[in-house]
Order: C-alpha cells, then structure tokens, then sequence
C-alpha cells in the first residue's frame, strides 16, 4: 500500500502547491450559501421545517463542497493521462488496487479539509456543534467523501478530455446534488419529483448529513431513518469504489 | 525459443478491432524476437509499424491476442507485475508531474518501486550527479528545458536499477545537440549491463546499437547488426535519377544484367561486386540525370525489405 500512500500524498501536495485551487474550493461556497441563504430568507421557509434558509442550507453546502472537492480532484486523473503521468504509474510494479486507492484517498482527504475548515462557520448558521458530534461529522464526510470521489473515478477513466468530464458534471453530478435535499427538503417536492429524489443515492448522503448535525452520535443509531441512510450510503460507496477497481480492469492501457 | 536470451519474444500477434468507422488493424503478426542480457537492441521502423504496439506489450499495457513473452524468466502473461519489476521506460511523451520538482519525481518513482528511503536518496544523487542534474534536483520540472527534462526522465527510469531499458522514441521533440546528448548517456549505460530496447524511426539512433531489428507493417522482416545489415545487401548501392525512370529500370537491369528497385521515382541498385561505372555512362548517360555510388547505409537496408523509404516516410508524417 506504500504506492496508494505516494499517490493519496501527491494529489495533496498539487492541491496544497495551487493556491487559487484551495481558495476557490473554499470561496465558492461560502459565497454559495451567503447569496442564496440571504436572497431566499424572506421568500422561502422550508417545507415542515423551523429553521430559516441559512441554516437549512448549511448542511446542503457542506454535501456540495465534498462533491466538488470529489469532481475536481478526479478531473486531474484525466490530466494524469493526457499529461502522460498516469503511464509512468502504470509500468511501475504497483497493483491497480492502489491507484484507485491512491487517488480516491487523496480526493478524500482534500475533500475533508475543505469541509474541516468550512465546518468552523457552523456558528454562523445558528448550528452549535459538540465535539462528539463534530468527530461524527467528520467521519460522515470521509465515508461520502469516498463515495463522490468513487463516482468521479469511474467517470474520469473512461474518458480522454476535461470536456467530456464537464459534460456529464453538468447534466449528472449537480443534479445529483440538486436533487438531493440540500436545497429543498423532499416532502417538499412535487410527487414526481420526490420520487427521483427518493431514487439518488445521494440524498441518503444529505440525510445522513443532516442528522448527524442536531443529533448527538450516542442516538443517532437509534433513529430508523438515519440507519437506513447510512446503509444506503455505505452501500453506495463500496459501490463506487468496487466500480472503480473494475474500470481500472477494465482499461488498463494509457 | 532461444534460451539464452533475457527477453524472449515468440509468435507475437495482435490486431486492434475495428472502432468505428477505423477498420480493425494487424498491429503485430507473428513476431519473434530474442534480446540478449545487456544488448542494446533498435527497433527501427516508421509510424504504424507496430514498433510502439510491440513495447506496449512489452510494458503490459496490452494484453496481445497471441504469443509469449518472457523478460528473466518471467511469463508476462502469468505475472505482469514481476515484468515491469525489471523494466524502466522512458515514453515518448513525457511522464514527469511538472508541479513537482526533480527530486520528488525522482522519489516519488523510487517509492513506486518499492525502493527503500535511503537507497533511494543515494542513487538519486548518483544519477543527478551523472547526468549533469545536480543543481536543478531542486526545481519544478515545469522549468526546466525539454532536454534536461528528457534526461530526468533517464534518471527516473534507472533510479530503481532495471534490469531492462526501455526507451520509446526517447528523443522526439529534442534539438540535435540535447539529442546527441541523451545518446551520449545512454551509451553509457553499455558497460553496466543494462538491456537497452529502443524504438526509433531515425537511422542514425538505431546505428549505433549491437542489433537492428526492422519492423514493417506489423511485421519483424530483419534483426541483425547493424554492419550485417548492410554487408547482406552487397557492397555499394547505386542509386541513379532520371526523367523516366521504369523504361530505364527495364533497360539498365537488361544491359548490365543488374536487379534494381523503384523507389519514390529513384532506381536503386545493390551491387554485389565490383562493377564498371564505364559501361553505365557509355550506354545511358543522356538519360541519367543524378548517378550516386555509395557503401549502403541502413536507409538503403530498409528500403531492400520494405520496398519503402524511411526517410522519406519520416517527412511525409
């Protein structure tokens, strides 16, 4: 596993090494959830929900940024290959276990900065977070943040261009988000609408989130519904992850 | 199979399908080839030779169709990670992380390796050192020039010791002088032992080398030495341009009892002893418009098999 470890350790280093990188995953959406946690405040109050807009959203922007943070430390799998790195990994004696460990891994952890420092602003949306509970929420955000970067693995080796990637971020990975109930609560929803959102593994993701924000670790096994998404979660990570073992299989060559 | 050999290549095919509108294409047909430990062997051919697809398979990157590989005694297709194990390959294209400097390429490869720490570090230094590297080790390979990047990727690929060098087309995109430098360190390499397999399409690179093998259209047509090469064809080559130049073939080879090729609106001719220019100018002359009369070189070895030039391939990619 020394190889997942020089690989997770490099997708670090060039995040940490491209300073407009950790300032955009960071601005983004922070200006995200000020914008429309402001512009919505008088205009919208979520379906069966007492909170104001702002701290409805939070949770929502905290799923975003671990998406974000999934496609665009992915994407660079694809520069990997065009640039002509991946080939150099490739005819070293490493399994192809650890290059998708090595850069799902890598995704992960930048991913969890990016949420470690976001999750300081929790005061700022009126949520008050308990060090138990912020240690849950951190592990909640490594097991999604396994699942997102799993989901853009898969993507970005079956393709030769950032384009084609942008494409299918555009028309698949924000409406996965979208449709998750990060903006909009899913009781909410007109019936066909809930139903796709019933059917995104993603919204398990937000419901896991969302729970682990108001409950304390010690009860949140008790709660059937967040079991259940944790399951589903869990499930679709492994999914993810399983998948991406098998494109690597499936094309081996540069 | 020749059991001396440390690679040992036998009855490689492979044929990529058809995608598309591309029709599937034989890349390889039923190549045999045996590289000895410590030869520096060429593969000579032009683009779409089957050159590139060989090392691909070499480096197990593709699974052929048909046919057996073993490098050290290892059965690529029973262990491919043992394989690339004995290999380091430079690619054509570069395979360095820009945003990152020398040295942590050059760690980072050691560590893909499975090499220790202080192992790695020392023959870092050595190599450095060798290859005139030692005061960038420090800097982003984004900075540095297409030569001195080249040689970071030979240092690369020798920092964990291969027992085989694989170099694809290592000097594409290199002016001459930073090109006749990376030979230089190549060359180098000769007296340690290391296995060298490198692709090129330019004659010059592949003269050099213990053996030549030429490849055309998926096909190994010659492997010997470069000289051998040479000496089979005969001992000149006249090569004679002329406004039309297939009567003069028919006529030349009738006259002189000669047996000539047409090549790119050039008569080629071996010639297999020693031959009176007298009579050719007697007779023909007038029609002749350029006559030369030269010691074959490997250009003059590749157009015999192939009916092709290689230099004139080369131009017209």
């Amino acid at each position: 596993m020394t190889a997942a470890w020089v690989l997770a350790r490099r997708e670090l280093v060039r995040f940490l090494r491209q300073p407009t990188r950790l300032f955009g995953s960071l601005a983004q959406p922070l200006m995200f959830w000020l914008f429309m946690g402001s512009g919505f405040a008088d205009s919208f109050a979520p379906a069966g929900q007492s909170m104001d807009y702002g701290e409805f959203f939070y949770p929502g922007i905290v799923l975003m940024l671990l998406l974000f943070a999934a496609i665009f430390s992915t994407i660079t799998l694809i520069e990997d290959r065009t640039a002509g790195f991946l080939q150099g990994v490739l005819v070293a004696p490493v399994s192809r276990l650890s290059i998708v460990f090595g850069k799902i891994a890598g995704g992960t952890s930048i991913a969890l900065i990016q949420a470690g420092i976001f999750l300081l602003f929790a005061p700022l949306a009126g949520i008050s977070i308990s060090l138990p509970s912020l240690v849950m929420l951190i592990a909640l955000c490594i097991l999604i943040g396994l699942g997102f970067t799993g989901l853009g693995f898969i993507v970005a080796w079956a393709m030769d261009t950032t384009a084609g990637y942008h494409a299918i971020m555009s028309v698949v990975f924000i409406p996965m988000w979208l449709l998750s109930g990060a903006l909009f609560p899913i009781e909410g929803a007109a019936t066909w609408l809930e139903w796709v959102m019933r059917f995104n593994p993603v919204s398990y993701s937000m419901i896991v989130l969302r729970t682990a924000f108001y409950t304390p670790p010690s009860a949140l096994l008790a709660d059937a519904q967040f079991a259940m998404a944790l399951i589903i979660t869990t499930g679709w990570t492994v999914l993810t992850i399983a998948l991406s073992l098998f494109m690597v299989r499936w094309r081996s060559d540069v | 199979m020749d059991h001396q050999a440390f690679i040992a290549i036998s009855q490689l095919s492979h044929t990529y399908p058809s995608k598309g509108k591309t029709a599937a294409r034989a890349a390889l047909i039923d190549v045999d080839l045996s590289i000895r430990a410590g030869e520096m062997l060429a593969l000579l051919g032009p683009n779409g030779s089957g050159k590139s697809t060989l090392l691909r398979v070499l480096t197990t990157a593709l699974k052929p169709d048909a046919g057996q590989i073993y490098v050290g005694g290892v059965d690529l297709a029973v262990d491919p990670r043992a394989v690339r194990r004995q290999l380091g390959v430079v690619f054509q294209k570069p395979a360095l992380d820009r945003k990152m400097s020398v040295e942590e390429n050059m760690r980072a490869a050691g560590q893909l390796y499975g090499m220790r720490k202080d192992a790695i570090e020392a023959r870092m230094r050595d190599l450095l050192q060798g290859l005139g590297l030692a005061d960038r080790a420090a800097e982003k390979v984004e900075f540095l020039s297409g030569g001195l990047a080249r040689r970071v990727e030979l240092a690369k690929a020798l920092l964990p010791e291969p027992s085989v060098l694989v170099l694809d087309e290592p000097t594409t995109g290199l002016d001459p002088i930073s090109r006749q430098e990376f030979w230089q360190q190549v060359a180098a390499l000769r007296g340690e032992g290391t296995t060298v397999l490198v692709t090129t399409h330019l004659l010059d690179e592949a003269e050099v080398c213990d053996r030549v093998a030429i490849m055309h259209q998926g096909k190994l047509l010659a492997c010997a030495p470069p000289g051998e090469l040479q000496r089979a064809i005969g001992r000149q080559v006249l090569t004679l341009e002329c406004e039309e130049p297939a009567t003069l073939l028919g006529d030349v080879e009738a006259a002189l009892g000669l047996k000539g090729q047409l090549v790119e609106q050039t008569l080629r001719f071996p010639l297999e002893e020693a031959f009176s220019i007298d009579r050719l100018l007697q007779d023909f002359s007038p029609r002749i418009r350029r006559l030369s009369l030269a010691h074959p070189s490997l250009d003059d070895v590749f157009v015999q098999f192939t009916g092709e030039r290689l230099a004139g391939q080369e131009l017209a990619s």
